[in-house]
């Protein structure tokens, strides 16, 4: 059983990072939970062969490839297929009635993808630059000129919001 | 990212303490707003639905051992129809040997019923004599017949059905040919012979008198028996 111990650790603790980064990246809470299913399913699926010094790094590219294959397919392809969709309805609740989750959602949108996805990981999630980097296919210079960007950007955007 | 580390690294971009602080406290509310958790109990129903799931997919190997299973299953059949067939079977058949083995497993599992057996090897012999089969098959059956039929009796289990094997020998005797006849007679006698020190286990053809232990009369009237046989 160590084996499922250990998978329902990282999980444990990995699983809203995940869910939180597809939340804001999409807003669409469903289509965020359903792909963190997908994600941690893929993960105990290849449990064996993965490299654990460095799953988050690993979950967050998954979770990031997923979301821009579910884009790009134009949402054609239902993700909860596989899955049997345990949603938490009163947090689902909560962030629809929340001012503050709708302001940092229209400011987060108001940035272009690649540094909406910087601000996300390295702001909310705060995962290191190097590990953005591995992530997002980018250099860890990128990675800090972008969130640079990010926050100049945003704090603009809350000022104008002010 | 931790605020300290943050306004030390745009600081490092030239920006000032104030600009620096401006985005630190940016950065801030979005670790603020933007962190929340999900509950507990949908964590826990993922994860017994994913391992759950898996553990039972542990049990995959039985539909791996599934064309063993199958082909041991049809041996099964093959062998236990073949069994059943092999009873009609006689000497020199194809399925003879069959039927002698599993008359082995029989009897070492349930020794009473040696005596059955006796009866069917004389039987045996009563149906080659009538299909008029090779001489030879009824000899080696009426040598088998007398080796059973010894071992019955020496066991102490031939009560009985030795009388029935008897019947049948006599009965095969009358459509046998010179030669069959003489081989009958002779283990008719040997059978006789060896019965003078295993009282009361042959009762010829007049049944029940054995067991008052008159059993020199009951080989005497099967004696008679076969002599009007040899008269006829």
């Amino acid at each position: 059983m160590a084996r499922e111990d250990d998978f329902s650790e990282v999980y444990r603790k990995y699983s809203d990072k995940i869910f939180r980064y597809l939340y804001w990246q999409s807003k669409n809470f469903h289509l965020a939970e359903d792909l963190t299913s997908e994600v941690f399913t893929r993960a105990w699926e290849s449990w064996d062969s993965l490299r654990k010094d460095f799953l988050q790094a690993w979950l967050f590219r998954v979770a990031h490839n997923l979301l821009v294959d579910w884009y790009r397919k134009k949402k054609e392809v239902p993700i909860n297929e596989r899955h049997e969709g345990f949603y938490d309805e009163n947090l689902l609740e909560k962030l629809g009635n929340d001012e503050q989750v709708d302001g940092l959602w229209k400011a987060l949108n108001s940035l272009p993808e690649n540094l909406k996805r910087v601000a996300i990981l390295r702001f909310v999630e705060e995962l290191s630059a190097r590990e953005i980097a591995v992530i997002l296919s980018v250099s860890e210079v990128n990675v800090r000129v972008l969130q640079h960007r990010a926050l100049v950007k945003l704090k603009e955007v809350m000022n104008d919001a002010k | 990212m931790r605020n300290d580390d943050l306004t030390k690294e745009l600081k490092i971009r030239g920006l000032s303490q104030a600009q620096a602080d401006e985005l630190g406290e940016v950065a801030g509310s979005l670790r603020q707003i933007g962190r929340f958790p999900r509950s507990e109990e949908v964590k826990e129903q993922f994860l017994v639905k994913l391992l759950g799931t898996r553990k039972k997919e542990l049990f995959v190997w039985p539909r791996l051992f599934a064309p063993t299973i199958a082909f041991v299953l049809i041996l099964l059949v093959l062998a236990s129809g073949s069994v059943a067939l092999a009873q009609k079977s006689l000497p020199g058949d194809v399925l003879y040997p069959i039927k002698r083995l599993s008359e082995n497993i029989a009897v070492s599992l349930k020794p009473s019923l040696e005596q059955g057996i006796v009866v069917r090897r004389s039987q045996e012999v009563k149906d080659l004599v009538e299909q008029k089969e090779d001489p030879e098959l009824v000899k080696n059956t009426l040598d088998d017949f007398s080796e059973d039929s010894q071992k019955a009796k020496s066991e102490g289990r031939a009560n009985g059905n030795l009388e029935e094997g008897v019947r049948n020998l006599e009965n095969a005797r009358e459509r046998s040919s010179d030669d069959e006849r003489k081989q009958i007679d002779e283990t008719l006698k040997k059978l006789e012979d060896k019965n003078d020190g295993n009282e009361g286990n042959i009762k010829g053809t007049n049944s029940g008198e054995g067991q008052n232990g008159n059993s020199s009369s009951n080989s005497n009237s099967g004696k008679d028996n076969r002599d009007n046989h040899s008269r006829d």
